[in-house]
């Protein structure tokens, strides 16, 4: 595990933000995709985003970028600057990938400095889209025009969307092709049929027609930049679109179609298209983020703070004696992730957001004589009571963290509650989180007679997350701790 | 008023990204005495700051006191802006190894937009990543570092009267402009701005 792979689960298109003002997506093949939002009012924060996450990434891997605003001059903030940023951290971005020039001609604002306007097709079913990117377009230096062009966006439009605008659906240009899903609206897409006849008509390679080339295109600069022009200059005007209303699982989503195109009906599971399309296959993997249906919760719904189905069991607080393990460690580990029972709207620790992205887990023997051990969950949102299970015989490396400790602490932090909000600013924000919960802990473990020793940063045992029961991708082990009972250090509060 | 002890932690390299559990990778947590569940109690994020009201100079050291102890020896540089501490000329500092105040920039500017140059907190101290030791197994860690520390000294500022907040930080380009630093070495992580409390706090 490392920041590559944290990173990679905001390249899954649900968890990415409307409001995210920019975003790189860490995929896991290496490779990184720039993706920003142009709201003037965030502006400067996406260029200062944009910047860390590049300088972080470069960093990674290796590598040396130099400041973007110094390269650009910027000093304000406007559209160009921010077209200007995202070309010029996608060109970094395919330099440091072993691009081809031709490939950075399309990532780089004119990096050959001939001076030639690049010819878009606009490929859309709605005027007002159309209106509103070909102006953008040619605002920033395409043409836009059928013939001969070198790169084609597709784009749909969900117009009366507060964050709406034009949407990139695929994109294609001599050398790569992608298709949707991009963003949280992927069954927009077109099918794949339309979008490989695009492709190929492009006159991109048959192997990047074929299937989902994840590179950086000028296309996803152009998309976001779209938008903003739509939000200035179009307004609230509504568009005309073909409204789907289709369950997929327990989600309900609203698509853009075009009514004429049978694949495209299909393709939004209207009807089969079949399990054996490779793409399809691919694309809903993507999208539906595994067994979890992590799509059927709304941005805004409370997210699920235990488990059930795991045999997680409600207890309330004080249904422990007073000064036993078990106790205590239900109080640090309230206290680690802010629920304050004496106020519980005011938390013990601050929150980006109020998101709560930390969960804590205690584990301490369970007292009888088979060896097993007591899980606790500690939601941040309840004060009076916990969730716990036990399990039988843990794993030896269970045993060992328990080893000569009273009780283990796990701090847990979701990143899907913050993403859903900051995008990949989200990561920064849990692992803050993590920190706090972790001072808190070791304050209310000393007044309890306690000292914490804790191992900070991603843990990936096997062991534990199935001791714990954590099941979802976006749920990192952030800290293990130990809580071992600190003889003489002050009177035991209870 | 603080206990803590801090040390370079030895197993935060192979704490990221391990999956054993490795009794070398455990560091203990040292907590300020005065920490108890009422300190906590009294935590309450203050963003209406002002410099209105002096904070004194051991005030603010028992804060650096104690974050300096927790991320000693780790990649993580501790700055801090003055705008109204008693014996100490406004600007930006720099917390050097032995604890001592290293003048950085005159510039009474806040990292965090949110306050208007000269019209903010009290103290601004900022936690920032030296990206040119570091990679991607400790970023985590070190992220998590710095989230205890000023909570810590958060904590800290509360015993001693002060309120205020913790906030992520992403600010590159004014934070490089504030101290004069190469945009890529170090990066601003998190903040922790404080105040004596002068009659206009809010939520």
């Amino acid at each position: 595990m490392d920041l590559s792979d944290e990173l990679a689960f905001v390249s899954r298109p649900a968890e990415v933000h409307r409001n995210a003002a920019v975003d790189l997506r860490f995929l896991r093949d290496g490779s990184l995709v720039v993706v920003g939002s142009t709201s003037s009012a965030r502006l400067t924060g996406a260029r200062d985003e944009l910047e860390g996450l590049v300088e972080v990434w470069s960093t990674l891997h290796g590598g040396t970028s130099r400041s973007v605003s110094d390269r650009l001059g910027m000093s304000e903030p406007d559209a160009d600057h921010a077209l200007g940023i995202l070309w010029q951290a996608g060109a970094l971005a395919a330099t440091a990938q072993g691009a081809t020039p031709a490939e950075r001609f399309w990532l780089a604002r004119d990096p050959a400095g001939d001076g030639r306007r690049p010819v878009c097709r606009v490929v859309t079913n709605d005027a007002v889209v159309r209106d509103v990117a070909t102006d953008c377009l040619e605002r920033s230096g395409f043409t836009v025009g059928a013939d001969n062009a070198d790169v084609a966006l597709w784009l749909g439009g969900e117009l009366d969307e507060p964050d709406g605008g034009p949407v990139l659906l695929a994109s294609a240009h001599e050398s790569s092709a992608r298709i949707g899903p991009v963003f949280d609206d992927s069954p927009m897409s077109p099918c794949f049929r339309c979008f490989r006849a695009l492709a190929k008509d492009l006159g991109a390679s048959p192997r990047a027609a074929s299937r989902r080339s994840w590179q950086v295109t000028v296309a996803l600069a152009v998309q976001r930049l779209t938008s903003l022009v739509l939000h200035y200059q179009a307004g609230h005007v509504k568009n005309t679109v073909t409204e789907v209303s289709l369950a997929q699982g327990t989600r309900s989503v609203h698509a853009t179609v075009d009514p004429d195109c049978r694949q495209c009906l299909e393709r939004m599971g209207c009807a089969g298209t079949g399990a054996d399309d490779e793409v399809v296959r691919y694309e809903l993997g993507t999208y539906e983020l595994g067994t979890e249906a992590g799509d059927a919760m709304p941005v805004g719904e409370p997210m699920p703070r235990y488990r059930p189905a795991l045999g997680y069991r409600q207890e309330a607080l004080d249904s422990a004696p007073a000064g036993t393990p078990l106790h205590r460690a239900r109080l640090v580990g309230r206290a680690a992730t802010g629920a304050n029972p004496s106020e519980p709207h005011r938390r013990l620790t601050p929150s980006g957001g109020d998101l709560r992205s930390c969960d804590a887990f205690y584990i301490l023997p369970a007292g009888g004589t088979g060896g097993s051990v007591t899980v606790g969950l500690c939601p941040p949102d309840a004060a009076a009571e916990v969730h716990e299970r036990e399990v039988a015989c843990p794993e030896p490396s269970i045993k060992g963290l328990l080893d000569g400790a009273d009780a283990a602490l796990v701090l847990v932090a979701d990143l899907r509650r913050n993403a859903r909000k900051y995008g990949s600013f989200g990561i920064k924000l849990a692992l803050l989180e993590t920190g706090c919960a972790l001072a808190n802990a070791a304050a209310r473990a000393a007044a309890l007679g306690w000292h914490v020793e804790a191992r900070e940063g991603v843990h990936s045992s096997v062991e534990l997350r199935a001791l714990l029961g954590l099941t979802s991708p976006h749920e990192f082990i952030t800290c293990v701790a130990r809580m071992r009972t600190d003889r003489g250090r002050r009177e035991v509060e209870t | 008023m603080s206990s803590a002890t801090g040390g370079k932690p030895s197993g935060m390299v192979r704490a990221m990204g391990g999956s054993d559990i490795d009794d070398r990778d455990f560091e203990r947590v040292e907590v300020a005495a005065a920490h108890t569940l009422d300190t906590m109690r009294r935590r309450r994020t203050v963003r209406s700051l002002t410099s209105d009201v002096a904070v004194p100079l051991r005030t603010l050291v028992a804060v650096t006191s104690d974050i300096s102890a927790q991320v000693a020896g780790l990649p993580l540089a501790v700055l801090f802006l003055a705008a109204n501490v008693e014996g100490l000329a406004p600007g930006w500092y720099r917390l050097d190894g032995d604890d001592s105040f290293v003048p950085v920039s005159a510039k009474l500017e806040y990292v965090t937009e949110s306050w208007p140059n000269a019209n903010g907190p009290a103290i601004q101290l900022v936690l920032a990543m030296d990206l040119r030791s570091i990679g991607a197994p400790e970023y985590g860690a070190l992220a998590i570092r710095a989230g205890r520390a000023v909570m810590g000294g958060w904590m800290t500022g509360l015993d001693a009267g002060l309120q205020g907040a913790i906030l992520a930080e992403n600010s590159i380009a004014r934070w490089t402009r504030l101290i004069g630093a190469k945009p890529f070495e170090l990066r601003p992580i998190v903040s922790l701005s404080m105040s004596l409390p002068s009659g206009r706090e809010g939520e």
